[in-house]
């Protein structure tokens, strides 16, 4: 009996040591940060590595938080998959309902604020990196449920607040453990002083230099549903050319980015889709840059800056198997209210609340079956 | 760069200096230690902006752009010269009252303490063709007392033509419906 029992502990400790040298397969590949600008996260957080992320970040003066390089491995035996070179907020165009002024807000070289333990409790998850970003290491929530079973999901989170005069603009990122990437701006902080009531809308737009399975090689296909009498299909029709494109609610259009050579363990293409979450709507304005909510670009070093995409796309160049960019705009409708202060002997007291606008990215065909479920 | 920015005594601003990193052809041939940075520089004269990415390892410098004055971020160099602009108008004046000369240019580094007084700008462009800020630089200045902003005076400066237009404030707020 005692025998067996240590001949069954020894096999266990045999399997364990077996499963270890396994993860110990894939090293952690080299990135160009360190320190708290490298954020190394496996989930779930207690217990075996299900999957992991590691990235960094970098706060810059105008663009606020950063995302440079960013892995994800969807097993611990399985290579790290590249996903993202830089993912940024390029601009946040601010026009006001009379038609002047139009802001700029990250034509200015605004700082982050500081922050700390009041904005990033540690209760909730929360360091403070560097002074002025929030990294959250929490709980997200139901990721599935079937009966009696159910998994809650857990993320990474990463914020930080742009400074721009009058306003904060929250930028965040997000990373959760089933590989999705969401990023939102909020924007907070005082009314327009003078112009307090006056409605405006806030539309950042990001760029988002996803090279999946690292670069060249990647296209980008337009997700498309389409309704035929009673029956529906889904479609994802290649972007040949660099351009801007529209996005309907009602074809639930995405932004598809795919690599030439990347399929999954059922040699089923893999791609990452680009799903807009917007929280009310989405602008269209005056200005050309404005009127496509996706765009679509080659990648080149020096093209940052949103508000020049018509001459990035002017003329069209080839966007096939090749090192693309994708960029989204949200938008953020702020009808003020009574709830966003009040003036006080003439002056304006009070602030508005975060009104938050974002988008998705989300991982298809790259799990070959339900990820954390038993 | 000499050529773009002028000769000797031309007047140049440090932008920003940023480490950046660049892509190769081929991930195969990137190295992830590079040590490369990106400079913008800004010649107030004539608004004239060049990009410089010099690779700090190699003491060469890599590529150089020029950049439209629209192009170039604007720094608390553009707010000073705004906030002297605007300081020479009487009507600014008079709206911030006795505390005017207390006003000072928002500090750059970010800071946990607000100071008392300070001025603020943003980036403003017209797409207005016949408004001067459809094509020069401008800043909207905002005044702030401590934590809260004044409702007055609304001050938009043209940098390039170094003009000051003061706005009267909205009060009416049915006017937006």
């Amino acid at each position: 009996m005692k025998f067996s029992r240590i001949a069954a502990l020894a096999v266990l400790l045999g399997l364990c040591l077996f499963t270890q040298a396994a993860v110990a397969q894939v090293p952690p590949p080299s990135m160009p940060c360190s320190g708290a600008n490298l954020v190394d996260q496996k989930f779930p957080t207690a217990g075996p590595e299900v999957t992991h992320w590691r990235l960094c970040w970098q706060a810059v003066p105008g663009n606020g938080l950063l995302i440079h390089w960013a892995y994800f491995r969807k097993a611990p035996g399985a290579p790290w998959l590249f996903l993202l070179w830089d993912a940024r907020v390029s601009e946040i165009f601010v026009p006001y309902h009379t038609g002047s002024p139009r802001f700029y807000d990250v034509g200015y070289l605004f700082p982050l604020t500081p922050i700390g333990a009041a904005d990033c409790p540690a209760s909730q998850g929360g360091t403070v990196l560097a002074g002025s970003v929030c990294k959250e290491v929490h709980d997200r929530g139901l990721s599935w449920k079937a009966d009696s079973q159910v998994y809650r999901g857990q993320e990474v989170v990463l914020w930080a607040a742009l400074a721009a005069a009058n306003y904060n603009y929250v930028i965040e990122w997000t990373f959760r453990d089933d590989g999705i990437v969401m990023g939102r701006v909020g924007a907070t902080s005082h009314n327009f002083p003078g112009r307090e009531f006056e409605t405006h809308v806030h539309n950042p737009i990001w760029r988002l230099d996803v090279d999946l399975n690292s670069w060249p090689n990647d296209s980008v296909a337009l997700g498309t549903h389409k309704e035929t009498g009673l029956s529906a299909t889904d479609t994802e029709p290649p972007i040949p050319l660099s351009a801007g494109l529209q996005w309907d609610p009602r074809a639930f259009n995405t932004l598809d980015v795919s690599d030439k050579f990347l399929v999954n363990g059922k040699k089923d293409k893999t791609y990452y889709q680009l799903i807009p979450l917007p929280t009310q709507g989405l602008a269209q304005h005056q200005e050309a840059f404005t009127k496509p909510d996706f765009w679509v670009t080659h990648y080149n070093p020096a093209q940052m800056s949103a508000k020049d995409l018509v001459s990035y796309t002017t003329p069209s160049v080839s966007v096939s198997d090749t090192d693309v960019v994708i960029w989204y705009r949200g938008s953020v409708h702020h009808h003020p209210r009574d709830e966003d202060g009040e003036k006080v002997g003439g002056v304006w007291h009070g602030v508005a609340l975060v009104m938050w606008t974002g988008f998705m990215l989300k991982p298809h065909n790259l799990f070959d079956r339900t990820p954390f479920y038993p | 760069m000499k050529e773009l920015l002028g000769g000797v005594g031309a007047r140049i601003r440090v932008v920003s200096v940023l480490p950046v990193l660049i892509k190769t052809e081929s991930p195969e041939k990137f190295d992830v230690k590079q040590r490369q940075i990106e400079v913008v520089l800004f010649r107030p004269e004539g608004e004239v902006g060049v990009r410089v990415i010099v690779n700090l390892r190699k003491q060469n410098v890599v590529a150089v752009s020029r950049l439209t004055s629209d192009q170039v971020p604007y720094t608390n160099d553009d707010l000073a010269d705004a906030f002297q602009l605007a300081s020479r108008d009487p009507e600014v004046m008079k709206a911030l009252g006795p505390e005017a000369q207390t006003f000072q240019v928002r500090p750059a580094a970010p800071s946990r303490t607000t100071p008392k007084n300070v001025v603020e700008g943003l980036p403003v462009r017209s797409s207005d063709p016949n408004d001067p800020c459809s094509k020069h630089r401008c800043l909207w200045l905002m005044f702030r007392r401590g934590n809260e902003y004044l409702s007055e005076p609304s001050v938009t400066v043209d940098l390039t033509d170094k003009r000051v237009y003061v706005e009267k404030p909205v009060t009416d707020r049915k006017a937006d419906h």
